[in-house]
């Protein structure tokens, strides 16, 4: 039998953890509750878990910070924001600090739990070994698997979403993909406001692999469609 | 955020054209000072040449020059010498045209001086207006954030609660615990409601009609209205209220002010709380205290537990269970000070807190 995967709850407000905790359990998984930022962080170090759920308002260091202090760590353990914030600025912070995913209250528990199983989803998608490890482009290397880049500059650590996406891209080569699939498989549906994040990573990305980003011969753009990837053949 | 910097900038365009013309100005007219005493300096020189000319080429002045031509330069002095006439300019004439013009670069001056002081000081005016105005509106902004806040928790909480109680797997006794907790989520909600429709009555002093109150017998009613939480939380309140005194308040706002505060007293201090009323006249104030014996407010909190929404304890400190609205406090300082009166807390750590409301006191009832 798998072993239950554990989800650490960190929410202040007794009420809401507690519910948290009932329909967790009820789905099978082994939920624990910290109250706070400092409490999830000692909680964290004695037992990891395979993923938080975040309150942003929390007393003391907020789920921001600790989002932030997790990634610092290296941790890439998925984390999903819970929050009463609802602005877009919010979100933004959330994910750029780390989280990959943002649900705001009052939610509905369905789609919690269908966003739970779709970060588990991708998280499992992002573990497995990648079918293709290496890219080259042009005197270039990405690996995919430590996550960094060898070029003629030397060697540069990748963003995870960055490696993420290219490997979404390389494992359907040549493919068109467009930018909600992208956003499907990388955040999470509905998480980033909108698609032109899609279009900022690609020009980031862009700058790192191509030899002229301004005429890009690997990451292209497909119009009226998104993007694909063109590998050099493997020698 | 944008426009208010650009507004920012216009600002101090403007300012800075204000200073320049106003400077600008008394240069001018200093300027214009030192002119017009060359120009009455040069006035006379021409008249002294015009009237020596004239004495020099028509006979008929050179025999009486006081009588045919001193009445036309009123400014000249014919003088007799051996030799004939001198025509001199008055000497009054010329510190005449000194003073003169000194009062005039004076009148300047304080024209000058003053149209700036005018200009600044309408400047600086329209500058702390807009400076309330944005720190007014950033209150307001925290205020719905936090009111926000305080809605959604238990309403995200309800939401959950109610679609949990849908799933057949539930167990009695989890079925039990949801619904107790729901009960509270709804207690909360409703005393949020009941809080933000206060500050909305408190943020409008029109709606508050002071009138001679007996503070003891506002007491004796908030405690009755009180009397189930304080037995539920075993609570042991003692009042010393000496009958007679007089306050000028709302009696709404002040209920709601000694309301929060006993509520405050008790959820605070460890059970049993022991909490207690006083009233007391000093001069012209009337002191009604409400006392714990409660781990007490830490100095450097004692400000900010009248901000909305600021807990004591709020860094991971705070009491399990204690689910106030975040406004209590923020309402017993808003009602006084709409009411004339205003808040006073002593506390220190371990030493339990003291609250009292000064309102002022209205004349003794007659016989009281």
């Amino acid at each position: 039998m798998a072993t239950k995967k554990r989800i650490l709850i960190v929410e202040d407000e007794e009420h809401l953890a507690e519910g948290l905790r009932i329909n967790l359990e009820l789905e099978g998984y082994e939920p624990v509750l910290a109250a706070s930022a400092e409490e999830a962080w000692r909680i964290w170090q004695k037992s990891r878990a395979d993923l938080i759920l975040l309150d942003v308002m929390l007393p003391g260091m907020d789920g921001l910070e600790f989002c932030g202090l997790l990634r610092e760590k290296g941790e890439r353990v998925p984390i999903l924001f819970l929050t009463a914030r609802d602005r877009d600025e919010d979100r933004v912070r959330g994910l750029e600090e780390g989280g990959d995913d943002y649900l705001t209250k009052p939610f509905n528990l369905r789609e919690l739990l269908a966003r739970v199983k779709g970060l588990f989803r991708r998280e499992e998608w992002a573990r497995s070994k990648p079918p293709i490890t290496v890219l080259r482009f042009a005197g270039r290397e990405i690996d995919l698997l430590a996550f960094t880049l060898r070029g003629p500059e030397g060697e540069s650590r990748l963003k995870e979403k960055e490696a993420m996406i290219l490997r979404l891209l390389a494992e359907r080569a040549g493919e068109a993909l467009d930018r909600e699939t992208i956003i499907d498989r990388i955040w999470g549906y509905d998480a980033y406001p909108s698609t032109r994040t899609v279009d900022n990573f690609i020009l980031g990305l862009r700058k790192l692999i191509e030899p002229d980003p301004a005429r890009p011969r690997y990451l292209l753009t497909v119009h009226g469609k998104g993007y694909r990837l063109l590998l050099e053949e493997a020698d | 955020m944008r426009s208010r910097r650009l507004l920012l900038w216009l600002y101090l365009v403007f300012l800075v054209t204000i200073l320049a013309q106003g400077i600008w100005w008394l240069v001018y007219l200093g300027r214009e000072g030192r002119h017009y005493l060359n120009w009455q300096v040069q006035r006379l020189q021409t008249d002294q040449l015009h009237a020596a000319h004239l004495l020099r080429s028509v006979p008929a002045f050179q025999a009486d020059p006081e009588g045919t031509l001193a009445p036309h330069f009123p400014d000249l002095h014919f003088a007799r010498t051996p030799h004939g006439y001198e025509i001199h300019i008055d000497p009054g004439m010329e510190s005449a045209i000194r003073v003169e013009t000194a009062r005039r670069r004076r009148m300047f001056l304080w024209e000058g001086g003053f149209f700036l002081f005018l200009l600044l000081a309408g400047a600086s005016m329209v500058f702390v207006a807009y400076r309330r105005e944005a720190a007014f509106r950033r209150s307001r902004e925290l205020f719905l954030a936090g009111v926000t806040h305080e809605f959604k928790t238990p309403l995200a909480s309800l939401s959950l609660y109610s679609e949990t109680l849908e799933r057949p797997e539930l167990g009695g006794e989890q079925r039990a615990t949801i619904l107790a907790h729901m009960a509270e989520d709804l207690r909360r909600l409703r005393l949020m409601v009941e809080q933000v429709l206060a500050v909305s009555r408190a943020e409008s002093p029109a709606a508050l009609n002071p009138i001679a109150l007996d503070p003891a017998e506002i007491a004796r009613q908030v405690l009755a209205d009180l009397a189930p939480l304080i037995a539920r939380e075993g609570a042991q309140v003692t009042s010393a209220l000496p009958a007679g005194e007089l306050v000028r308040a709302d009696e709404p706002a002040l209920a709601t002010a000694l309301r929060n505060l006993v509520i405050n007293a008790i959820h605070y201090s460890p059970p049993p709380a022991k909490v207690t009323l006083s009233l007391a006249r000093e001069g012209r104030w009337l002191r009604l205290s409400v006392r714990d014996e409660g781990p007490g407010i830490p100095r450097r909190e004692q400000k900010r537990v009248f901000q909305s929404f600021y807990r004591v304890g709020e860094a991971g400190r705070r009491p399990a269970g204690i689910h106030g609205s975040g406004l209590g406090l923020y309402l017993v300082k808003r009602n006084l000070e709409a009411m004339g009166g205003r808040v006073e807390l002593v506390s220190a750590p371990g030493a339990g807190a003291s609250f009292s409301l000064l309102l002022p006191a209205a004349p003794r009832r007659e016989g009281g």
